[in-house]
């Protein structure tokens, strides 16, 4: 009797080691098929955050170039509205009192003046006479004090920028002459004004 | 022994159990989804804030660059001022500062934003220089109409154009006849010129001491403003005045020094015009006198002290039979 519990006893405690070992192995199965799942999961996921990623670099590409085109469209705006009000500013505006008329005697001595570079918002600013007009820029005959009044163009200054839109504006050039007495002289002349472009990299 | 083997069963038992207890717990890859799903989350509206954020100081600096946009038709020419206003569709403010040092002429910044939901501002845009322009104005101003205008400023020939921006309203009280009829033309809509009877909501400004709360008097023969929402002091000659009524007077004093240095370049050029209009015989006798006054300044009232000498050039060139410049108003 003894006998039999005993080996009764023993078959359970083998059985059970033998159900141990089973959930065992179970669990080392379901351990590698949670590995695969999390693998997979991971690579969902990467592919997710690279879709997104992609679509917001495309929408930031979008709205940048968009900023950028805004961006110079508001300099070109803002160099055409200073250009037209430019010939009535003290530097340029002409003795007697006219509107849109430039003092070719005041504008003579800005050549040298290098500080109004960062004054005014253009890259460039150039008045050309009406002699140069129909002129080349090599034949254009370049203005200064030992050669004005016998020349073609004003080189105000050029900060040779690269990306850069001209924006023109009629003017009349004044200048002080002498025939029997002081007089005024006028002539047609056109105000050129370069605005830097913005250019998206 | 029986007892042992029951014990080692009982052992078996409670691991078999500890096991399959293991077995029905959350499974790994829910919390690893919910805790990448959150992540994600997280990021998307990090950046959605972000794009809103950007998208806002966007708007707010296009707006600012826009805004001095509005300075250049104010440019006067031969006008004696210019006015016009903007409203915008919500409550706005717009900052400004000026900073004398920066290369020669000095500058002035502004930054502009609005309101977004309820009473709250949204993100500040970029600051915006305005190099070529001399905003006579206040620190902070707020509110959906800005009243912009302008007025040159001779000494004795042209300077500058000055440019106010402005939005509270005023009351002006005891104001001289030329400036009720200058600022009333201009049509402006927060300038008000009411009597002793009438009421005024705004900021009071007065032209001889009184009893009326004045924010600001004006000491015209004396030459200078007390602004008594600041505590300070700041001297005026000619428009002037209006720089010094309606501005901060640190961007009062700082636009003062930018208009000096502004006024020793044409001071500059006038000097070279003058050797050069003698080659067609035309002689002008300001030169000398002219030199005299270019150099910086300290603060408004060393401007002010100049009068004599500005005053002086003026009448050289009035009497000189061929003129330097013709549009003169100083004094005015």
């Amino acid at each position: 009797m003894m006998q039999q519990v005993v080996s009764y006893i023993i078959m359970i405690g083998l059985e059970s080691k033998m159900k141990i070992k089973r959930i065992n192995k179970n669990k080392k199965m379901i351990s590698k098929k949670a590995q695969l799942r999390i693998q997979e999961m991971s690579f969902m996921i990467i592919a997710v955050v690279l879709f997104f990623a992609l679509v917001g670099i495309f929408v930031i590409t979008i709205v940048y170039t968009n900023i950028t085109e805004r961006a110079s469209k508001v300099a070109e705006e803002e160099t055409l509205a200073s250009l037209t009000a430019l010939s009535d500013t003290p530097e340029f505006s002409c003795v007697a009192t006219k509107t849109n008329c430039v003092d070719g005697d005041k504008l003579i001595s800005l050549l040298d003046k290098d500080i109004y570079q960062t004054f005014w918002p253009f890259s460039s600013l150039r008045v050309i006479k009406s002699s140069g007009f129909e002129k080349t820029e090599i034949e254009l005959i370049e203005c200064t004090i030992a050669n004005y009044p016998d020349c073609d163009v004003f080189n105000v200054y050029d900060k040779n920028v690269r990306d850069e839109k001209v924006i023109a504006s009629f003017v009349a050039l004044c200048r002080k002459d002498f025939e029997f007495e002081a007089y005024d002289k006028c002539e047609i002349a056109k105000m050129i004004a370069g605005t830097k472009l913005i250019v998206a990299k | 022994m029986i007892g042992l083997l029951l014990l080692n069963r009982n052992s078996n038992k409670m691991k078999i159990r500890k096991i399959k207890k293991k077995a029905i717990a959350m499974p790994f890859n829910w919390i690893f989804a919910l805790v990448a799903g959150g992540v994600i989350l997280f990021l998307s509206i990090y950046a959605a804030g972000k794009f809103i954020q950007t998208g806002q100081q966007t708007i707010s600096t296009e707006t600012a660059a826009r805004f001095i946009s509005l300075f250049d038709p104010l440019e006067t020419g031969l006008a004696a001022g210019k006015a016009q206003s903007i409203t915008f569709r919500k409550k706005s403010k717009i900052s400004f500062d000026c900073i004398e040092d920066y290369r020669f002429f000095g500058r002035q910044r502004l930054n502009f934003t609005e309101q977004t939901f309820g009473k709250k501002y949204g993100e500040t845009g970029a600051e915006i220089s305005i190099k070529d322009k001399y905003v006579f104005t206040g620190s902070i101003l707020e509110g959906k109409t800005f009243y912009l205008f302008s007025k040159p400023f001779f000494m004795p020939f042209k300077v500058i154009d000055q440019t106010f921006v402005l939005s509270d309203n005023y009351c002006f009280y005891d104001a001289p006849r030329y400036i009720e009829d200058e600022l009333a033309g201009l049509k402006l809509g927060n300038v008000f010129f009411p009597n002793e009877t009438e009421t005024c909501q705004g900021i009071n400004v007065c032209f001889e001491e009184g009893d009326l709360g004045c924010q600001i008097i004006v000491y015209e023969n004396q030459g200078y403003v007390s602004n008594r929402i600041y505590g300070e002091r700041v001297y005026f000659v000619g428009d002037l005045i209006y720089g010094a009524i309606f501005s901060h007077p640190e961007i009062y004093e700082c636009n003062v020094k930018r208009m000096k240095r502004r006024f020793d370049q044409l001071a500059e050029i006038y000097l070279d015009k003058i050797d050069i209009v003698k080659r067609a015989n035309c002689e002008s006798n300001v030169g000398p006198k002219l030199r005299t006054v270019i150099g910086d300044i300290g603060n408004s009232r060393e401007l002010a002290g100049l009068y004599n000498e500005i005053e002086e050039i003026r009448l050289i060139n009035d009497a000189a039979s061929c003129k330097l410049y013709y549009n003169d108003r100083f004094g005015e």
